[in-house]
Formats: C-alpha cells, structure tokens, sequence
C-alpha cells in the first residue's frame, strides 16, 4: 500500500516537474523502464498471491532497474551491448509474459 | 543425494535448459514467499507484524524516487528528440533562405542581361547594324534570348499511381529519359528553340534525374505535369515528331505506366532565354591561331551550335534509367 502510494506521487511529480535525465543515462533508459515493468508485474502478482510485501517490492524494483542498467553499461564497455540489452530484455519479456499470464489467471480464473 | 534408494529419480526432460525452466515456471521474486513466511512465523510468535514510522517514510520516499525515476525515462523516451528537431528546422531555414538567395539572384542576372542586351542593341544599331542582327541569330540559337513563334506543346503527366497517398508508385512517373526522348525527337524534327517547363535548353543544357525530381539546368520542375514546347512549322514539327519513335514510345509509357501525353500545336509560343552564358574553358579556335588544327572537334564556334544542339540533352545516363524502371 505505502509502495503503490509513493509511487503515484512519484509518478504525479514526474509528470509535473518534467525532469531531464542526464544524457549519459539515456542509453539505458529503455532497459531500465522495461525493468522496471518487471517488478510492476510482479508486484502486483505477489498481491494477487497475497504475499505482496511493500519492502521486497521496492527493493526488488530498484535492483532490477539498477542490475538491468549496469549490464547494459558492461555490455557497452566490452563491445556486446546490443547483445546483452537483447538477453536482458528476452529474460524480462519471458518474465513480463508469465507474471502476466499468472494475473490473468487470477482475475478471470482462465 | 536424498532420493529414496530403490525408487528411481525422475528427471525432468527438460532438466537441461533449468535456465528458462526457472525464468518461466518462477516468475515471481522468491522474496516475497520468504517475506510471506517471516511474517506467518512473527504472527505465531506473537511479534508485532507491522512497520514502524521510519521504515513507512523510507519505503514512502523510495517508492516516490521510484516512480519519478520511471516516469521521467518513460517521457524522455517517448518526447521527440529535441536536437533533432532543431537541426531539422535549422536546415529547413537554410534550405528557404538559399533558396530566396538563388531566386533573387536569378531575377538580377535576367535583368542585367537585358541591360546588357539593350545597351548592345543601342551601341550597335547605330555602328555596326550587321554585328548586331549576328548576335541576335546567336542569341536566338544558343538560348540566351527569349524567342517567339509558333510551335509544338507535349506535355506529359505522371500516372496516377504515382499520385496516390498511401503507396505511390514510382514507375508511374515521368523520368528524365521520356523527356529526353521527347526533347530530341522534337530537335530532330526540326524544332529550333525548346524549353522544357519555362526552362530554356541551351547548348549547355542537361536533364536528368535526381531522386524523384526531373532537373533541367539544376533546377528541378514541379510536375507532375511536364510542358515541353518547341518553336518551328507547327505541321513540318507535328509530321516529323510522329514520324519519329517518340510517340510509340510514349504510347507504351502510357499503357504499362498510365504516364499521360498529348500534343497540340500552337499558332503562338513564347520561350524565355536563359540569359548570358559564361564558357570558362572553351575559346574559340582558328582566329589567327592555326597552330591547334585538332581543336575543331572539340570546340565548336557559336555559328555551328546549331547544329550540335540536339547531341546536348541527350549526353545523360537514359539507358541507367531505362534499367531502373524495368
């Protein structure tokens, strides 16, 4: 609940204040939203499961989007950064799908 | 292991990929069930369950970075590249300007070539009348001077398929080998002043292709109407057009491509000069200097421009573009 609260106020500021991200941390951007996507799903998953927990869902939020960027980064530095970005977003989309399908479960019972 | 001894193990089939086994069958954070369960055992022993104040603020505040963090790459990514867009109407601007640039200084060298033309008429028309009815001839040959009479109009029109929205087709439009051919076959019939689209041809004259656009001199024409008119014997020029390939070929245009044309004569033309031409490298040869015989070839005097005209519009790449559209 103080996770889902603190969220859409984030989002509500976001949207206020337009904030620039700095243009160094553009090329990670995409990953890091796509990751953040992640722990959306399963956050609300783990709430459809009734194990969600506000301090897990944060911190696993927050290692995703962070984990998800400095692989990006690495794969940059050692010249395989389309690569990884690719097995990051395969991993996360696999996960994405199947959070999905498990709340779609829940909901329609189907 | 711990299996039970006796009873075989069962191995999954798809024991070897426990990578995507994993990612698919345990989507979920195994965070969450161990929290569940921490919970479950602070409950049976009677602990408080809930959060204290201060880790309530710090979620709080972490959720809000969060979210802020999410939402601000979510509209970066999405608003439209602002560099790009500046850049883009940077040259947008240079673009309309040079061309304001070019335009003004077009209509300054039309007008100082009338000057020119009108002071040389009043220099010579009392000096040296012969000169003067010359350079009027040349003028009228070579292009640099607007002409009049009549003449031969065709004109050709892109297809339709060239003009839809949604998939226009490139084929169906008029390229710079049909005008060429057009162009020559009506030289060849002894057109003596053509201009294509209010562009004079002169001995210096191209046309071609780049990209989509038909240039003539590096001006390039609107369409997707062309206008091609010619100055001579609006009958001799009309038998002799026919006559030649230039109509079949047009015939074929119009059924495999829909390219529209037609011809009509006009009792009345008029075709505008393109103003002085500067040659930088061609001289003349011959006058008092006999030693380069072999020039001849190569530099032909104003008075046979005439008849080399027609060889000028054709000396582009007609048979690359024939290629192109089949």
């Amino acid at each position: 609940m103080i996770a889902a609260i603190g969220l859409v106020i984030g989002v509500i500021a976001g949207l206020v204040l337009q904030p620039t991200v700095p243009v160094a941390l553009q090329p990670y951007l995409p990953i890091a939203v796509v990751a953040a996507l992640d722990a959306l799903f399963g956050g609300l998953r783990a709430k459809l499961d009734g194990l969600f927990d506000d301090k897990v869902f944060l911190v696993s939020f927050l290692s995703n989007v962070v984990v998800a960027a400095f692989i990006v980064f690495l794969g940059d530095q050692l010249g395989v950064g389309a690569q990884l970005s690719t097995a990051v977003v395969v991993v996360l989309g696999i996960r994405i799908f199947s959070n999905a399908a498990a709340i779609r479960r829940h909901l329609f019972k189907a | 292991m711990t299996a039970p001894t006796g009873q075989p193990v069962r191995r999954r089939p798809d024991e070897s990929m426990t990578l995507l086994v994993e990612v698919m069958e345990k989507p979920l954070d195994p965070g969450y069930a161990e929290e569940a369960e921490r919970r479950a055992e602070a409950a049976r022993a009677g602990r408080p369950t809930g959060r204290r104040g201060l880790s309530v603020v710090l979620l709080l505040l972490l959720a809000a970075l969060l979210g802020l963090l999410t939402m601000s790459a979510a509209l970066q990514l999405r608003a439209p590249q602002a560099e790009v867009a500046a850049a883009r109407e940077v040259l947008e601007n240079q673009i309309v300007d040079r061309r304001g640039e070019v335009d003004t200084l077009q209509a300054r060298s039309v007008a100082l070539s009338d000057e020119i033309e009108e002071l040389q008429h009043t220099a010579l028309a009392s000096e040296d009348p012969g000169l003067l009815q010359t350079l009027q001839r040349d003028g009228v040959v070579s292009g640099s001077a607007a002409v009049s009479g009549p003449g031969l109009v065709v004109s050709l029109s892109d297809g339709d398929a060239a003009q839809s929205e949604s998939d226009p087709d490139a084929s169906a439009r008029v390229r710079d080998a049909d005008v060429q051919t057009v162009v020559n076959a009506l030289w060849a019939a002894g057109a003596e002043a053509i201009s294509v689209d209010d562009q004079r041809l002169t001995s210096l004259s191209a046309i071609r292709n780049a990209g989509d656009a038909i240039l003539v001199d590096l001006v390039p024409l609107p369409g997707p109407t062309y206008a091609i008119r010619a100055i001579g014997d609006p009958d001799d020029l009309q038998t002799a057009y026919a006559r030649s390939g230039a109509p079949a070929y047009l015939q074929l245009l119009g059924s495999r491509y829909g390219i529209r044309s037609s011809v009509t004569p006009q009792s009345d033309l008029s075709l505008p000069g393109v103003g002085n031409q500067t040659l930088r490298y061609a001289s003349p040869s011959g006058a008092g200097d006999s030693s380069q015989p072999g020039d001849d070839a190569q530099e032909a005097p104003q008075s046979t421009r005439e008849s080399t005209s027609p060889g000028t519009s054709q000396g582009t790449s007609s048979s690359d573009t024939e290629e192109e559209r089949s």
